[in-house]
């Protein structure tokens, strides 16, 4: 059964191909066509701004089945917010919030048999870890201005290792929106994998 | 697939099987991944907003 897929030119990579829908080429070969990645994430932001005007207009005092998942959501990730971050961390909800939706959304419709996770392509997460990344600072420069450098020294150290301890928490401060985009693509494929080799031998 | 007097077929449930079970391993990891990505996202926020 399975090798007579193979035969057929079936790849274990199929579905994370991208499918350009609508050719859209506007400048030599600045590529911003449509594809099918762009159609789910489109999807996924439907469904979000659908979920949340259809059920939560009312705002009833005691909620409904959707009102409920929509509160539970909120609460979590308020909850999270301010554990890790405090008052000051709770101007930012708003952007957690969505980013959050954003992602189980995809992460999710990319689990119905054949359809296409945006989330397993390196460019989408990568993307926005990197764009997190440089949001934070952004933040930290226009807060503390150069002081923000002294990140990279922990008071209270000697100097006789500074240039070794520098130079660690350099690479540390710098893997850290690597290892937020490859653990999220990662994850992603790797499930989606190992979906389709399980099904292979069936 | 009917060679081995249908031993094939019938082993064949068992990576059904577990296709069902990762289906909802992966209904976790989905939830879990999106979490962690926040979360990671707000601790960095916060190390942004305070020096140590």
């Amino acid at each position: 059964m399975s090798s007579d897929s193979f035969s057929k030119g079936f790849s274990y990579f199929d579905q994370f191909e991208i499918l350009r829908l609508v050719e859209v080429h506007p400048f030599g070969n600045f590529d911003i066509s449509i594809t099918n990645s762009t159609v789910f994430m489109l999807l996924a932001l439907g469904y979000f701004v659908f979920m949340f005007n259809s059920n939560s207009n009312d705002g009833a005092i005691i909620p409904g089945r959707y009102q409920s998942v929509i509160e539970i959501l909120y609460t979590t990730i308020y909850d999270m917010v301010k554990e890790n971050s405090g008052s000051e961390g709770l101007r930012y909800f708003p952007i957690m919030f969505t980013l959050f939706m954003f992602l189980i959304i995809m992460n999710l419709f990319g689990l119905i048999p054949y359809t296409f996770t945006p989330t397993s392509h390196g460019a989408v997460s990568f993307g926005l870890s990197i764009t997190i990344f440089i949001g934070c600072n952004i933040i930290a420069f226009s807060k503390h201005g150069l002081d923000y450098m002294s990140m990279f020294f922990p008071p209270g150290v000697h100097a006789g290792i500074a240039p070794f301890l520098v130079a660690v928490e350099l690479i540390s401060y710098f893997a850290k929106p690597v290892s937020l985009g490859l653990r999220l693509a990662a994850n992603i494929t790797a499930g989606h994998l190992l979906f389709v080799i399980l099904a292979s031998f069936i | 697939m009917v060679c081995a007097g249908g031993m094939v077929a019938v082993a064949g449930l068992f990576p059904l099987a577990i296709c069902f079970f990762i289906t909802v391993l992966e209904i976790g990891v989905a939830a879990i991944q999106a979490y962690v990505f926040c979360l990671l996202t707000i601790i960095y926020l916060n190390d942004s907003f305070h020096l140590h």
